[in-house]
This record gives structure tokens, C-alpha cells and sequence, in this order.
């Protein structure tokens, strides 16, 4: 396994950053997903080897990320706080941090280059850190952290403070590596970000692990909750009554042109759907699982 | 490939310490007994131990615990140091890197400053105008350059040594301005008995005494608590300075470093 951390716990004092937290992290794009001080910070500085677990085993790559600094040949980190040696140019801060990862200049330099323009840089390449946006500033730390092609990624909120459009193409990045079969840890608080990046995600809520898996997974395992259906159509009344009657359905709500219903199995209401619009000759315009999100599944766990 | 990132970190903590305002203030400060023998020598009658009184004793250790600290607290306050942190660098080695950086970039203004005061107190400062102490209180160019030297030494000591204290402590500042009073004596008299063998200036100062047949006048009667150099004053400063460092070396290997706000 890659990125392993077993039975760890991790405390600040008296404050609890971690408890009891077992993850394997596998190739591919994982989302770690919590709300503010849920964690994520303390489990991504441990995994790059800034903390030490209080108790438990942290590895990468079956390595002490904390005791082997040689590890980071392999790994590239983007922290969460918000700096930067501001007197250097976005380029000679990504050369620098390369070269000391052993590097000669020549090539540090065109690894950095490569890297500043991979994160769309590259005419602000020569400007100095201090004179960068929130966006450049958050984009010349991913910078850094690929420009030596490591095989692990670990990124601490990275999305923060990014135009759309910046935002976009690091979404883009980031899934392209995933599929390169790079190992890429993902965190944010937004929920949507990540499910825009991955469907694997670890949910962590007061230091706890609180669920992992594909965000379908995850779904699967809240059967107390009934899953909600949208469908959009017309003849929104006449479907809501038909559906009412089918096993499984247990609550219909109508409003303008949509009815929402609840089912504990979703699948027999798919199944029974185009059967009930053919015989009773109703139009259907959409059709999408409402309670599939983050937002809602992290609604429901942590209730 | 650590020895070549050592290098890197090193240039890199120079080249922005340069750019600093606190190398200015720095600047000032470690050339206070240059102007103050420049200026005031003439007036004052012990006039070559007020001036190695305000090197040795004030400027070394403040300088040293200035400095010193801020080899790992500029990263750390400044948060950078996750990115050093996250390089195939040893912890040592980004601390080596860091102490050599500081010591280059400040230890040249301590050598010239406490060159220049010495210079004063030579033939050749009296050719150039610039003899106004007591006769008694005269340098050879050799024990001029030894002044410089044992400074240069010193502050090598007291910078490792608050380097190293501020690896270990978060209040390091704090705690080695205490210890410049009560160790070493700043801006005071130097304590006697056991607790004066850890004063480095003692040793740096009896170091360099060791230069004189005998004493300048000046010297004793304002240090008469220094006694008399009773031989290894290089090997206890070696013994300080090794001591230190590898006490900071491992304190850097063993200790995580908390960011200001880390707790998330």
C-alpha cells in the first residue's frame, strides 16, 4: 500500500487532532473531506512527515515519513498556510525547492519551468512571490510541489482562493494525474471540489474517521436514510401517485413540474419508471438521484 | 547530494538576511565599539577595555542570541520551513545550512567592526590619526587581528548555542537574553565561581589576553573579576560550541516543529 496510517492518534496538548484513525490510501485521487478542524491538516502533515503520530504508524511508500526525509524524492507536498520566500520570483522559489531535491541547476530549472506552466504561470514566471494574487500564490505551491514528478501528491486545500477558471484547469490537473496513475491526496472543505476530482473519499470528523469509500459506497451504507429521486415531468402528479403505490416507495413530494420521491431501493424505482411512463403515456424530462452528493451524505453522517 | 543542499540552504538564508532590515540594524549595532573607540576614545581612560567591553560583552552575545535565534525562527514564523521540511534534506542538514548561512552573513561585520576598534589602538591607527588611548593601552598588529579573530570565534559559539537552544525551546529569546545577563554577564560583572566556566566571553576574552605579556591596564582594572588565563580557553569554546551543536542537531532530528496556528 502506498499511504498507510495505522491505528494513529495525534494530540496537541490537550486537544485531539486524531483518534484511532486506520486508512490505507491506494493509486489514483482521494479526497479527504471534513469541515474545518476536522482533522485533515494534522492527517496530511503526518503523512508528509511534519507531525509525529502521538501514537499508531504513519507509512509512505513503507517508510517513516518523519524520520526519512529520502521518501520526498517520491513525494510532493502544497501546505495549506499561505507562504512563501516573497522576495524570490515564482520561478527561482520552484528552481530552489527543486535543486535541494537533489537536482543539478540546469535541470531544476527546466523541471520548474515545466511545472509553472503546467499550473499556467508561466508569464508571471519572473515576477517576484510578494507581487502574486491569492490564485498565483496558491498555483506556484502546487508548482512546486510537482515540478520534481513525484509519484505521491499531497495537497492541503488547494483550491482555495482560485478563479473559476484557474480552478477548472487545476480539477483538470489533478484528475489527469490521478489517471497517470499518480497517488494524489486531496483535501477541502468544499464538498463539491472534490467530487469534481474523485469519487474516493475519506470523511473525517473530529479527528474520527467517520466513513470511506466511493461516495455510491458511502451512499450504500446509509440505508436508514431513503434515498431521494427527482424526476422532472409534466405530468409530475399522475407519476407521484403511480410511484406511490410501488414496494420500496415510502413518500412522494410534488412541486412545479417535478415530484421528489423516497425509496429505500432506488434500483426498483429505475426498474419500474419506463414500464409506468409507456403504459400510462406520461413524459419524463429528467431523472437524476438528488441525496448522491458530498453535501448530502455528509449531511447524514454526521447527524 | 546533502552536502550541495546544505550549500543551498546556507546561500539562500545569506542572500535573504542581506535583504533584510535587520542586517542594517545588525550593521549598526555590531559597529558601536568600532565608533565608540573612533569617537570617544580619547576621553575615556580605560579606554581599550570600554571597547572590548562593548564588543565581547554586549555585542557578541547580543548579536550572537539575535541571530542565533532566528536560525530556525524565521522559517518557522514564517511557515516556510514545511518546504525544507519536505525535501529529501536531512533536518541537520537545513539547520547546518541555516547557521552557516547566518554566520556568513553576519560574522563579517562583527570581524570588521571589532578589526576597525582594534586598528584604532595600533601603530597604524596612530598613523592614520586615529591613536588617542593611553600608551599602556596599545595593540600589536597581531593581537589586533586576534581581537577580530576571537570575536569572529565567539559569536560562532554564541550563535550555534542560541541556535540550538531555540530548537529545543519555543522561548529561546526569552530565555537567552536571561542567560547573556546571568551567564555571561551583559551589561554587568560576570559572575564568579563554576557558573563563570560557561560564560563564553570569559573564555573568548582570557583567549585573547593570552596574546598580551601583559595586560593592558585598562583591561584589568575594569575586569579584575576575570582573573588570570589558566590555559584552555580554545579547547572549553570547542567544547561549548561541539556541545551545543549537537545538541541542536538533535533536537531537530527528534522534535516536530509546530507552525504558529497548526492545531486544525
Amino acid at each position: 500500500m502506498i499511504l498507510t496510517l495505522k491505528d494513529v492518534a495525534k494530540w496537541y496538548g490537550p486537544v485531539i487532532g486524531l483518534v484511532d484513525v486506520s486508512v490505507e490510501i491506494e493509486q489514483g485521487v482521494t479526497g479527504l473531506l471534513g469541515p474545518n478542524g476536522a482533522g485533515k491538516s494534522t492527517f496530511l502533515k503526518l503523512v508528509a512527515g511534519q507531525l509525529r503520530p502521538s501514537t499508531g504508524e504513519v507509512r509512505v511508500l513503507g517508510h517513516d515519513p518523519f524520520r526519512t526525509p529520502a521518501v520526498f524524492r517520491k513525494v510532493g507536498f502544497s501546505p495549506e498556510p499561505d507562504a512563501f520566500y516573497e522576495d524570490m520570483t515564482g520561478l527561482g522559489f520552484v528552481s530552489f525547492l527543486t535543486r535541494l531535491r537533489g537536482f543539478t541547476p540546469s535541470e531544476a530549472r527546466r523541471k520548474a519551468q515545466e511545472a509553472v506552466e503546467c499550473v499556467g504561470l508561466t508569464e508571471a514566471a519572473h515576477k517576484r512571490i510578494g507581487a502574486y494574487s491569492k490564485g498565483m500564490r496558491q498555483r506556484i505551491k502546487l508548482a512546486q510541489a510537482l515540478a520534481h514528478d513525484p509519484e505521491i501528491l499531497i495537497l492541503d486545500e488547494p483550491l482555495t482562493g482560485l478563479d473559476p477558471v484557474a480552478r477548472r484547469r487545476i480539477v483538470e490537473l489533478v484528475r489527469e494525474l490521478g489517471e497517470q496513475g499518480r497517488t494524489i491526496l486531496i483535501s477541502s472543505h468544499v464538498l463539491h471540489e472534490v467530487e469534481a476530482m474523485t469519487p474516493r473519499i475519506v470523511l473525517l470528523h473530529q479527528g474520527r474517521v467517520l466513513a470511506r469509500g466511493t461516495i455510491g459506497e458511502i451512499r450504500a451504507l446509509l440505508d436508514q436514510y431513503p434515498h431521494r429521486i427527482v424526476v422532472r415531468s409534466p405530468d409530475a402528479r399522475e407519476l407521484a401517485q403511480a410511484l406511490l403505490a410501488a414496494p420500496g416507495v415510502v413518500g412522494a413530494q410534488l412541486s412545479e413540474g417535478m415530484v421528489r420521491i423516497d425509496a429505500n431501493n432506488p434500483d426498483e424505482v429505475y426498474d419500474l419508471l419506463p414500464g409506468l411512463v409507456l403504459e400510462r403515456n406520461l413524459s419524463v424530462h429528467g431523472l437524476e438521484m438528488a441525496d448522491a452528493s458530498l453535501d448530502a451524505i455528509f449531511e447524514y453522517l454526521v447527524k | 547530494m546533502s552536502a550541495g543542499a546544505t550549500f543551498l540552504v546556507a546561500r539562500n538564508t545569506m542572500a535573504r538576511h542581506l535583504r533584510t532590515a535587520r542586517f542594517w540594524l545588525m550593521t549598526v549595532l555590531s559597529s558601536v565599539p568600532f565608533w565608540v573607540a573612533l569617537i570617544a576614545g580619547g576621553e575615556l581612560q580605560q579606554f581599550f577595555g570600554t571597547t572590548l567591553f562593548l564588543s565581547y560583552q554586549v555585542v557578541l552575545p547580543l548579536l550572537g542570541l539575535i541571530m542565533g535565534v532566528s536560525v530556525l525562527q524565521d522559517e518557522i514564523e514564517g511557515r516556510t520551513i514545511t518546504y525544507l521540511y519536505t525535501t529529501p534534506m536531512s533536518r541537520a542538514s537545513v539547520f547546518l545550512g541555516r547557521l552557516l548561512g547566518t554566520y556568513a552573513a553576519f560574522a563579517p561585520l562583527l570581524f570588521l567592526s571589532v578589526l576597525g576598534s582594534g586598528l584604532v589602538y595600533t601603530d597604524a591607527g596612530a598613523e592614520l590619526g586615529m591613536r588617542r588611548a593611553a600608551q599602556s593601552d596599545f595593540l600589536t598588529a597581531h593581537q589586533m587581528w586576534a581581537t577580530a579573530a576571537f570575536a569572529a570565534a565567539g559569536f560562532l559559539v554564541y550563535l550555534t548555542f542560541f541556535a540550538s537552544l531555540r530548537a529545543i525551546l519555543k522561548k529561546a529569546f526569552g530565555i537567552g537574553f536571561i542567560l547573556t545577563f546571568l551567564v555571561e554577564g551583559a551589561v554587568s560583572k560576570i559572575p564568579q565561581g563554576d557558573i563563570a566556566q560557561l560564560s563564553v566571553w570569559r573564555h573568548v576574552a582570557l583567549g585573547f589576553l593570552k596574546t598580551f605579556e601583559e595586560w593592558p591596564s585598562g583591561f584589568t582594572k575594569m575586569f579584575p573579576e576575570l582573573g588570570h588565563p589558566g590555559g584552555g580557553e580554545w579547547r572549553t569554546l570547542l567544547v561549548i560550541f561541539v556541545g551545543a551543536l549537537v545538541v541542536g542537531l538533535w533536537a531537530v532530528r527528534e522534535r516536530e516543529v509546530r507552525l504558529p496556528a497548526s492545531v486544525a
